[in-house]
């Protein structure tokens, strides 16, 4: 005789451990029509919110996104934190104005020249970096741009980047068609800042799906056994690495872009704290939770710098929201939602039982 | 296969192996044991390439492997587990299987996890299955991926007698129906003495004796180490 109350057994009876989380391809389905729909319409915010100042913050947040993601990418397939960002950041921002100053090239080309520029030295710094410890990693990136700072302060480098003074660009040509006014105005250049956030929350997915990613994951969490295993561990690191430091350079060249200026501030330590703590409130254990991280960033600092306390209450903000969201601001949104889910659970349950 | 000639080890002045020499027949499963401070693990890690030999030589398969990396002598057939259980704890059982199995494009992954058992938890988190099971994770990955030479160190580490029997059995069926060659350090000599071929014994960093189990279970010289007095 059957028993009708017979139930399967859970996973973690089944298996001897806790069975993995996987996506239905339903729900994987879902987040992809989601995913397109937010997509599209974000281009459309111009359109909507047409406070100038609001959507120039908003425009400055999702360049801040752009290089918080690839910070973001860099903590969660390696586990290295990188405290000096800022390199990468300034330095796309810098090899940006070098290349339309002193080449006086189209701004596309100067565009292109910077990234690859800020690949190369990504990589050969990610070569240097890499190997060594999370501790003399930190080190070595606030270093690295400390080391970026003092050389666009020396007299040997002040005719090509200006010293302390920084330098005006007189932008040539267009960006895909927008010239430098264009490129300047909110609501022209948040087209361009979208598009900038969607590739780079999109490599930060694929990087994490692919194999790179996965190989990149296991390093972190057992190097010794993956070199036992036959892997060379250093190269996917760099590759990473390189990563990361392309879309902190993206997120620099346009900034240049945007505002036709560039200064020692862009790549000093404070320019890479600002994203590291983006990404922290957004919650780098997700691909979008440091572009999130990030807008709220911009909206804090703008809102409080209102208030004449800028980096006081910045700072304040920033250590309540490290403290009170240890896993940032999309975990937060993910405990919401299980607690959401397990209420509708509880509901179901008891209605069921009432019925019965 | 393997050729151990006159490997020295140095920590400072402490001498961890003293002029080692020995021989592993292709085939054969060769038991290492000694008592604590032997230089038991320091051998399997000069082996893998873990830690380099202060003089000596290490030959597989004819080939001079001494200044070799650990990743060029993996890629060579030569692959390890650990005294410490070392495992992708966050990833899956399958999972982990296959990315250490990618390498050597080796398909035996299912075969070699349901000869030791591990059909059931496939699928689960390898941190949350329990201990005995986790080290068979351990040794599967040393299995995996076109694996010649197994270097085991203290598979049955944490394990009862009868745990320690069983894995040792896995590792008899799998290495005779995979035809790998396997050097074993254990310190549950009895597990060693009734699987292995061939046994040696170090003693703080010497070979004390080598042969067959009932040749070295007959040896004064080991008597003499393991129970303070010959026979």
């Amino acid at each position: 005789m059957t028993d009708s109350k017979l139930t399967l057994p859970s996973p973690e009876l089944l298996t001897g451990g806790r069975a993995a989380p996987r996506a239905s391809p339903r729900r994987l389905v879902a987040w992809y029509i989601v995913g397109g729909v937010v997509a599209v319409l974000g281009f459309l915010v111009p359109l909507v919110l047409r406070n100038v100042h609001w959507l120039d913050v908003l425009g400055q947040g999702l360049v801040l996104g752009v290089a918080a993601t690839g910070v973001g990418i860099l903590v969660r397939q390696t586990g290295l934190v990188n405290f000096g960002a800022g390199a990468v950041f300034g330095g796309g921002a810098y090899l940006y104005a070098i290349a339309v100053l002193q080449l006086q090239i189209d701004m596309t080309l100067a565009f292109l020249l910077a990234m690859v520029g800020i690949t190369v030295m990504a990589f050969l710094v990610g070569i240097i970096t890499v190997r060594t410890g999370h501790l003399q990693f930190a080190i070595l990136t606030i270093a690295f741009a400390s080391l970026l700072v003092q050389f666009v302060l020396t007299q040997f480098a002040r005719p090509v980047t200006g010293a302390a003074d920084g330098k005006i660009l007189q932008q040539t040509g267009t960006f895909f068609g927008l010239s430098a006014k264009a490129m300047f105005q909110a609501s022209t250049f948040w087209p361009v800042a979208w598009a900038a956030i969607l590739i780079a929350v999109a490599v930060a997915i694929v990087v994490e799906r692919s194999k790179l990613g996965r190989i990149a994951r296991a390093i972190q969490e057992n190097e010794e056994r993956m070199l036992f295993a036959g892997y060379r561990v250093l190269w996917p690191k760099v590759a990473v690495f390189t990563i990361a430091g392309a879309l902190g350079g993206l997120a620099g060249a346009l900034t240049a872009m945007h505002y036709s200026f560039v200064s020692p501030s862009l790549l000093d330590i404070s320019s890479g704290g600002s994203i590291l703590v983006a990404a922290l409130v957004g919650g780098p254990q997700s691909a979008f939770g440091p572009a999130i991280g990030a807008i709220l960033y911009a909206i804090g600092e703008d809102a409080f710098g209102a208030a004449g306390r800028a980096d006081l209450l910045t700072g304040i903000g920033i250590i309540a929201a490290i403290v009170l969201l240890r896993r940032g601001f999309v975990g937060l949104i993910e405990d919401v939602v299980k607690l959401i889910r397990r209420g509708v659970a509880k509901t179901r349950k008891g209605s069921s039982r009432v019925e019965h | 296969m393997l050729s151990i000639e006159g490997v020295a080890v140095n920590f400072g002045k402490v001498q961890a192996l003293r002029g080692v020499t020995m021989n592993v027949e292709p085939g054969v499963l060769h038991g290492i044991i000694g008592p604590n401070g032997a230089g038991k693990s320091t051998l399997i890690d000069v082996v893998s390439g873990r830690t380099a030999a202060s003089a000596g030589r290490v030959r597989f398969e004819g080939h001079d492997i001494s200044r070799r990396s650990v990743v060029w002598r993996k890629r060579a057939g030569i692959s390890r587990s650990f005294q410490k259980t070392s495992i992708f704890r966050n990833e899956t059982v399958r999972d982990q299987l296959e990315l250490v199995s990618a390498l050597g494009s080796d398909a035996a992954v299912e075969e070699i996890a349901e000869a030791l058992g591990l059909g059931s938890v496939m699928d689960a988190v390898a941190g949350t299955i329990a201990y005995g099971d986790q080290r068979r994770v351990d040794l599967a990955l040393a299995l995996v991926g076109k694996t010649k030479l197994l270097l085991l160190d203290e598979p049955g580490a944490g394990l009862s007698s009868a745990e320690t029997m069983a894995m040792f059995a896995h590792v008899r069926e799998l290495t005779e129906k995979r035809g790998i060659t396997a050097v074993i350090v254990e310190h549950d000599v009895d597990a060693v003495f009734a699987t292995c071929d061939r046994i040696t014994v170090l003693d703080l960093g010497s070979v004390l004796a080598e042969g067959t189990p009932a040749e070295v279970r007959s040896n004064d010289d080991v008597i003499v180490a393991y129970l303070g007095t010959a026979a």
